[in-house]
């Protein structure tokens, strides 16, 4: 029997359940202190005066650090972040001070203690205000900033960072009589990553060296950028990763570890911090809020001759991710479909709120969103059929994609075709004068890889342990597909696979678990640290069985003898003769992106200029919708997903339930509004309102198999994706419904009633309604080059 | 402030434990008794993570003072008693569904639902999505742990369904 294709049960499904999983929120050490921090309360001024003296000498108070303390610049792209504020705050919830306590009441004490005055200033709150010529500049010394990444970008006052696509002439083909052109605008809300588990560490500072165990997507980043934060030498810092109670993205940065391992390290004491929902609330680095024109100019045989895009992402005060996601409009907005010439400008807009970062999908979402109600919207305005309009459209096999990729295979189509055969055949009931709509949407997406290493240590009893930089954060993939993985290629059950848990000090480097990355990429060294010890225990077992290891397999646990079964041994006889004979058997993986050619010139200020391992996936719903109140009930929702190979399928339909979930908050009711002062509205789950088991319908799934994939056995990432399309369906499903475009994110009921009332037909955005050139920052024919058409 | 010891029977061991004003029965289940079977998502009793049994009844451990259990009795998912059949049966069943993924919200649910089902909240299929109102989970999307309700739900004794 193989071990792929098999839906393994999780092992630590039973201690989650029994609640003895202890996380790192959970983690209790003797004479731990409890940290904190002292957060600004408003969103823009100047630090005029601090005292942290009283708060230092109150008795049960055994740490206080400010800005000094913290000497290193954060960032992904551009290191802009400084981890105290120091002379300055940028955003409501930015840390000033930290502290670390006997307990949590003397840490509240201290924390008030502290005096501090701060002279406020106007923020800038919308992204309007900060692109106004006349707007204050959050960061005066942007120009000074490290970059961080080898990539020629223009950025400039408060755009921190802009990347483009330019292929053909867009202006020509807008301005040909034969085409008939439509436009879009879109505006979208943040959205919080709101995982059960906040952020959460417990630091040491033992033997010359920091011991962090935290709750982390990315322990090898945090382990960096600790040292980088601090100032000290990352061999100094050890990150170890108990099970992490969710973070789709918002743990995919450093956060607050620098801070705890500072406090450590000065009282000589372990120190834990664990941030509360409120702070979460007022700090998660949620999906950002964006701004999107679109236009398209559509021929008389419905094919996209040219299209010219804006988007304006919201980084906040810092960069964080946004400037990697500015690449990712180019495959997502402008993904799916066949373009003429193009034309796309996406920046990464600073702002006084908090830094918004990583969620699921990223802004793939939005773009997602955007790109396909736009479909929808030219089907409608220029009376083509959007089912013959999407298949004609969709990318194909040897299809230019937007920077001038070559993609591979029709995947979409043979999506199109699986999800319009999954409709349901009878209608769901819904009260009397609700109104029923179907929603399609096309999206595509791809496999973060990177560099991944494994070693794989193949005991003597049989067993076999890996070590990696894996992270188990609810998906999954280290319990199931990555064991499984292991056990198909080493012969044996994967019971018997054991997957260490994230320590920097024992696994090689790892870019971190999300992007849909952990199956494929840790998968991918996984798999060839297995084929490494698989060779080593072939030759073991020849030279005990006496027949050349080309006649060896192994299965069931048993090295065997090709077209011989009889004559066999165990993979533990094996194990245990090589390990006296020669030493342990042990194997070692690495894996990195192999990397993917674009047309030159096409993109400009990109870290990812192509999808090395693209996924596709389609999704359909139908929606009532209540006129009266603007309610939103869904009824149905399907799912047709490129899944390469189905590792662990009912896994993978976890994750597209759970995927889909997330959607629905993020298409209906999670809304995040920020007042003028710069302050996020929304305290915690009473006025931030997530899906309910009420409001998720059980999500009926497809999983296609076969597309192309340099993924272990083809598989891609599977666990990322389902939450693409989602908004894109349910908006599409809910303009079917009223008969009228929707334009924004969420669609609550307000805005649902608006879109009734007609609000989205003209909807335009003022600041964006300049000639696209308008938006450059700096010389866009110098940052092309010459240019391929 | 000076703590005041309170008396509480948990999980059948009486425990007296220190409190210092208003504390609540999560942080001194979780600090004091290293009961972290008991999760905290908000502390403030939007998500039903620390769901315990106090006197009987499910209550929501990050918004109860400490003070205010003195005398009183209060079980985890931890704990023997006579919710245990049903919470196994439950937990037996989220693995078997594959229901679980950070697992952080599924204890408070386990002892949510076991002692609905027991009281006779919970009685057909169309109680389950009232009934879990107070209990967020962000990762699983819920269908699994909804069917997984209604397997358990069937496999009940009439009798122990409890009383109209
Ligand atoms: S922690 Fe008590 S309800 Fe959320
Ligand atoms: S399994 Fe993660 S919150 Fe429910």
């Amino acid at each position: 029997m193989t071990a792929l294709g098999m839906s393994m049960r999780r092992r630590d499904a039973a201690d989650k359940a029994a609640g003895r999983t202890v996380y790192a929120s959970d983690v209790i050490k003797p004479r731990m202190l409890h940290g904190g921090l002292l957060r600004s309360g408003v969103a823009s001024g100047v630090i005029t005066h601090l005292d942290v003296e009283r708060a230092r000498s109150m008795p049960g108070v055994r740490a206080v650090l400010t800005a000094d303390a913290f000497p290193g610049l954060y960032g992904v792209g551009i290191a802009d972040h400084p981890w105290l504020a120091a002379g300055e705050v940028r955003y409501v919830g930015e840390p000033i001070v930290a502290v670390a306590a006997d307990s949590a009441m003397i840490l509240q004490a201290a924390l008030a203690a502290i005096d501090v005055t701060i002279e406020e200033r106007t923020p800038v709150v919308t992204m309007a205000e900060a692109l106004d010529p006349d707007a204050p500049i959050l960061h005066p010394g942007w120009s000074d900033y490290e970059v961080l990444v080898d990539v020629d970008v223009a950025r400039g006052g408060n755009v921190a960072w802009q990347a483009t696509v330019v292929r053909g002439d867009v202006d020509e083909v807008f301005a040909r009589t034969d085409v008939r052109i439509v436009e879009s605008h879109f505006r979208i809300g943040r959205q919080n990553q709101a995982s059960l588990e906040t952020r959460a560490c417990v630091a040491t500072y033992r033997d010359g060296r920091f011991v962090i165990e935290t709750s982390t997507q990315v322990p090898w980043s945090v382990r960096n950028w600790t040292a980088r934060i601090l100032g000290v030498d990352p061999s100094s810092v050890r990150v170890i990763v108990p099970p992490v109670g969710g973070g789709f993205g918002m743990k995919f940065e450093v956060s607050l570890e620098p801070y705890a391992a500072a406090l450590a390290r000065v009282s000589g004491q372990p120190v834990r911090l664990v941030n509360s929902r409120m702070e979460e609330m007022a700090t998660a680095l949620c999906r950002e809020n964006a701004e999107i024109r679109l236009r398209s100019a559509i021929t008389a045989d419905g094919r996209i001759a040219a299209r010219e895009g804006v988007v304006l992402m919201d980084c906040g005060a810092y960069s964080g991710e946004q400037p990697f996601l500015t690449t990712m409009t180019a495959h997502t907005l402008f993904g799916n479909y066949e373009l003429g010439s193009v034309r796309l400008n996406s920046q990464a807009v600073y702002t006084n709120t908090a830094p918004t970062g990583a969620f699921r999908a990223c802004n793939g979402t939005y773009g997602t969103f955007a790109l396909e109600r736009h479909t929808d919207e030219i089907c409608q305005q220029l009376g083509l059929d959007p089912e013959e309009f999407r298949a004609r459209n969709v990318l194909k096999d040897q299809s230019l994609g937007s920077t001038g990729q070559v993609f591979s295979g029709n995947v979409h189509h043979e999506l199109l075709e699986m999800i319009s055969s999954m409709r349901p055949v009878d209608e769901a009931e819904v009260p009397a004068g609700w109104l029923r709509g179907r929603g399609t949407a096309v999206g595509t997406w791809f496999v973060f890889v990177g560099p991944s290493a494994a070693t794989i240590n193949l005991n003597a009893d049989g067993s076999a342990t890996l070590v990696t930089a894996g992270v188990e954060i609810g998906s999954g993939s280290t319990v199931q597909a990555i064991p499984q993985i292991v056990a198909e290629v080493l012969g044996i059950s994967p019971e018997s696979v054991v997957v260490m848990q994230a320590d920097t000090d024992a696994s090689g480097y790892d870019v971190g678990v999300g992007g849909g990355r952990t199956t494929v990429s840790l998968g991918a060294a996984a798999q060839e640290a297995a084929l490494d010890v698989r060779g080593k225990l072939l030759d073991a077992a020849s030279e005990l069985m006496e027949v050349s290891p080309r006649d060896l397999e192994v299965r069931e646990g048993r090295v065997m003898v090709v077209g011989d079964p009889s004559m066999s041994r165990t993979v533990a006889e094996v194990a245990s003769h090589a390990q006296a004979k020669h030493g342990p058997l042990i194997g070692n993986g690495a894996f990195t992106i192999r990397g993917t050619e674009c047309l030159p010139g096409c993109a400009a200020g990109h870290m990812i200029d192509a999808l090395d391992i693209p996924i596709f996936t389609v999704h359909e719903c139908e929606v009532a919708v209540d006129p009266a109140t603007g309610v939103v009930r869904v009824l149905d929702y399907r799912v047709a997903q490129d899944v390469g190979r189905a590792i662990n399928p009912d896994a993978i339909r976890g994750q597209i339930q759970g995927g889909v979930a997330q959607g629905l908050g993020y298409a209906l009711s999670e809304e995040i509004s920020i007042d003028a002062r710069g302050c996020i509205e929304q305290r915690g789950f009473g006025d931030y309102r997530l899906p309910l088991a009420g409001d998720v319908p059980a999500v009926r799934s497809e999983l296609h198999e076969g597309a192309p994939s340099y993924g272990p056995f083809g598989a891609k990432g599977a666990g990322e994706i389902p939450i693409l399309n989602v908004a894109a369906a349910v908006g599409n499903a809910i303009a079917d419904a009223i008969g009228e475009p929707i334009s924004e994110l969420p669609m609550t009921p307000p805005r649902v009633l608006a879109a009734m009332r007609g609000e989205y037909r003209k909807f335009r955005l003022d600041h964006l309604n300049e000639p696209w050139l308008t938006y450059v920052v700096g010389d866009i024919d110098a940052q092309h080059g010459p240019r391929a058409t | 402030m000076k703590p005041e010891l309170v008396e509480i029977v948990v999980n059948d061991d009486r425990r007296y434990l220190p409190c210092s004003g208003l504390v609540s029965l999560a942080e001194v289940l979780r600090d004091e008794l290293q009961l972290t079977s008991v999760k905290v998502g908000c502390s403030e009793g939007t998500c039903g993570a620390c769901t315990v049994i106090l006197d009987g009844e499910p209550t929501l451990a990050c918004l109860t003072p400490a003070v205010a259990c003195d005398g009183g009795s209060v079980r985890t998912v931890d704990g023997p008693g006579e919710l245990q059949d049903l919470q196994c049966a439950l937990q037996d069943a989220l693995c078997e569904a594959d229901a679980v993924q950070c697992g952080m919200c599924i204890p408070g649910i386990v002892v949510l639902v076991s002692s609905l089902i027991s009281q006779g909240e919970i009685r057909v299929a169309e109680d389950i999505p009232r009934a879990l109102i107070g209990s967020i989970c962000r990762c699983s999307g819920y269908s699994r742990i909804v069917s997984v309700i209604e397997q358990v739900l069937a496999s009940q004794p009439p009798t122990s369904r409890g009383t109209p």
